[in-house]
């Protein structure tokens, strides 16, 4: 998060700078009890502040805090330099060339881990762009059977999921080619859910590395636990993917309440999901279903 | 020679301990070795002189506008070395029937008192003279009681204050009673609060706006709470701070509590006199801290437990 916003947040919580989390807690939990409930303290300006203006404070407090706890317990180190190629995990589909063919490497996961991260698949060409039309036909599919999509929706996650295909074109222009070191699959602490054998069906056509994802639910958690098999912050992904670090929060805990709707939403979800050298529509439908779960519940 | 930092202490109601608060203050300072002069300003009953075990002065403040005597002969010394005094007497800050020219005179006189700390103990009240030596301090401080009528009371006070303030500023600017005016016509502009208020002028124009913020950038308030008797209590000083920085929208900063037993130290023995009682008190942990936090301009952000 950006030094105005961390000082803005610190002024709501009424907190000295670098509190620890047992502080900021603290903080929270006095002010959040000084907002809602009557006091002597505040009965006197009860005219004038209302209870709605109260539930702002404590909306302010609520977000404060969040923030701040979540960036106190990472302690991540930020800087304004820009990450160097390597420690971007960019999947594979960015490079220029294709990717000489790799030894599978030694230490292969056994089969109970539902799925892996940075696979080495043979390619005799270079990737294919994703495949726009079959992509949206299945996901409109998808709706017809749960539920009812807008055309404009689907109009504007078309045009999203172009952006999408077009940030990947600029990418593979002005990115380094990576070492052609092979990449280590992170093996990845399954969920606990029932776990499912790899396919041995080659990847189809609209995702060149369509990862093996059925039966484990993309979670919110899941998508974290994954970044912290990476080793990577949420900061980091914010710097390379230039989604905010509270929607990236948000996603991760899946506070649908905080999150942008819809076609906004998706395409974060698949910047996100690039990031973590996943199969960005996969894991994008997957979350959506959950969204769209949750904002059915609300009406 | 050097010119003294002007604390005010104010507040609004009587009865909170200002008096007590102030002297105290006063003599712990001149007893770490630095120079202090007491002005003694309470409505109330000018009493600063007894907790410092002084008879009541030959001249005081009246002297200085009626007979035109300098306030330097009006500064009398006390047993206490380092600490000066003067008295306010009942009629002089109070009330309206000062000019204004001899407000400002007086103000020139305080702010070239030489040495380190000028205590102002306003007393209780909110008049105009009251509100405006309040706001000439360098800091400005007040004391409150963990008791609704007492906080009702510092709440109007502060709002009188930044009023007054905020009225004096845009009156420099040209819009004399713009501040009151939006106030009194307050439904039209559905403005509900005075943070609202202060919203609603800062739109005038950017000019406005430029000299309200600095204005409330510079506007910092240091609470005190006193009479604590429990735990409970202790978490009204950091919950002042809070309203006043969430709901008035200034820079407020809690510096202490001072626990019941402390204030009313003197009913253990029904000899002590209020000096004894200031004696006592200056050199407690609670009030060295307080004075601490006030010196250094920091503040206590969570409630914390001074058993001492």
């Amino acid at each position: 998060m950006d030094d105005e916003k961390y000082k803005e947040y610190l002024l709501v919580l009424e907190l000295a700078e670098n509190p620890s989390p047992d502080e900021i807690e603290r903080s929270y939990t006095a002010l959040k009890k000084l907002y809602s409930a009557d006091s002597i303290v505040t009965q006197p300006m009860d005219e004038e502040f209302s209870q709605e203006d109260k539930q702002e404070i404590l909306d302010d407090i609520e977000e404060a805090y969040q923030a701040l706890i979540e960036y106190a317990v990472e302690s991540p180190v930020i800087t304004d330099e820009p990450l160097s190629p390597d420690e971007i995990p960019f999947p594979e589909e960015d490079v220029e060339e294709p990717p000489a063919p790799v030894e599978p490497p030694d230490s292969l996961p056994d089969d109970s881990e539902p799925f892996l991260m940075g696979e080495p698949v043979e390619v005799d060409v270079a990737p294919a762009p994703i495949e726009l039309e079959d992509t949206i036909v299945e996901v409109a599919e998808e709706f017809e059977e749960e539920g009812k999509i807008t055309e404009k929706e689907l109009a504007e996650e078309e045009i999203l999921e172009e952006e999408v295909a077009d940030e990947e074109v600029v990418e593979v222009e002005t990115e380094e080619p990576l070492p052609e070191a092979p990449v280590e699959p992170t093996p990845v602490e399954p969920t606990p859910v029932e776990t499912t054998p790899r396919p041995s069906t080659p990847a189809p056509a609209a995702s060149p590395r369509a990862l093996p994802l059925e039966g484990v639910p993309i979670i919110g958690q899941t998508l974290k636990k994954l970044r912290e098999k990476k080793g990577v912050g949420i900061h980091e992904i914010a710097v390379s993917t230039k989604i905010s670090y509270k929607i990236l929060v948000n996603i991760e805990q899946e506070r649908f309440d905080r999150l942008p709707e819809g076609g906004y939403l998706r395409w974060h979800i698949m910047t996100y999901a690039k990031a973590l050298a996943l199969d960005p529509h996969k894991v994008a439908d997957e979350y959506m279903k959950r969204y769209r779960k949750w904002a059915r519940e609300q009406k | 020679m050097k010119k003294s930092e002007i604390w005010a202490i104010g507040g609004g109601k009587g009865g909170t301990g200002k008096s007590f608060f102030t002297s105290s203050m006063g003599m712990s300072l001149a007893q770490n070795g630095y120079r202090v002069t007491l002005i003694d300003a309470d409505l109330g009953g000018a009493n600063l002189h007894s907790f410092l075990k002084i008879r009541k002065p030959k001249h005081s403040l009246t002297d200085f506008f009626e007979k035109k005597i300098p306030l330097s002969d009006i500064i009398i010394t006390t047993d206490i070395p380092n600490l000066r005094f003067v008295t306010g007497d009942v009629r002089s800050l109070s009330t309206t029937g000062i000019k204004y020219t001899q407000k400002m005179k007086l103000y020139r006189h305080i702010k070239n008192i030489s040495g380190d700390y000028v205590l102002i103990d306003l007393g209780a009240g909110s008049g105009h003279n009251t509100i405006d030596t309040f706001l000439m301090a360098d800091k400005m401080a007040v004391v409150t009681l963990p008791e609704i009528t007492a906080i009702e009371n510092l709440y109007l006070f502060i709002k009188k204050v930044l009023f007054r303030k905020l009225n004096r500023l845009l009156g420099e600017h040209g819009l004399r009673d713009g501040a009151k005016q939006a106030w009194n016509e307050r439904k039209n502009f559905q403005l509900k609060s005075i943070k609202e208020l202060i919203l609603h002028i800062r739109e005038i124009s950017p000019e406005i706006r430029t000299v309200v913020d600095e204005a409330l950038a510079d506007f910092k308030i240091y609470v005190v709470l006193n009479q604590v008797k429990n735990k409970e209590q202790y978490e009204t000083g950091a919950a002042v701070k809070s309203v006043l920085t969430k709901y008035f929208g200034i820079d407020a900063r809690f510096v202490g509590s001072i626990g019941y037993n402390e204030f009313f130290w003197k009913f253990v023995k029904r000899s002590n006199t209020d000096h004894q009682v200031i004696s006592h008190s200056s050199t407690s942990s609670q009030m060295r801290s307080i004075l601490r936090n006030l010196v250094e301009d920091k503040q206590i952000r969570l409630p914390e437990i001074d058993n001492g």
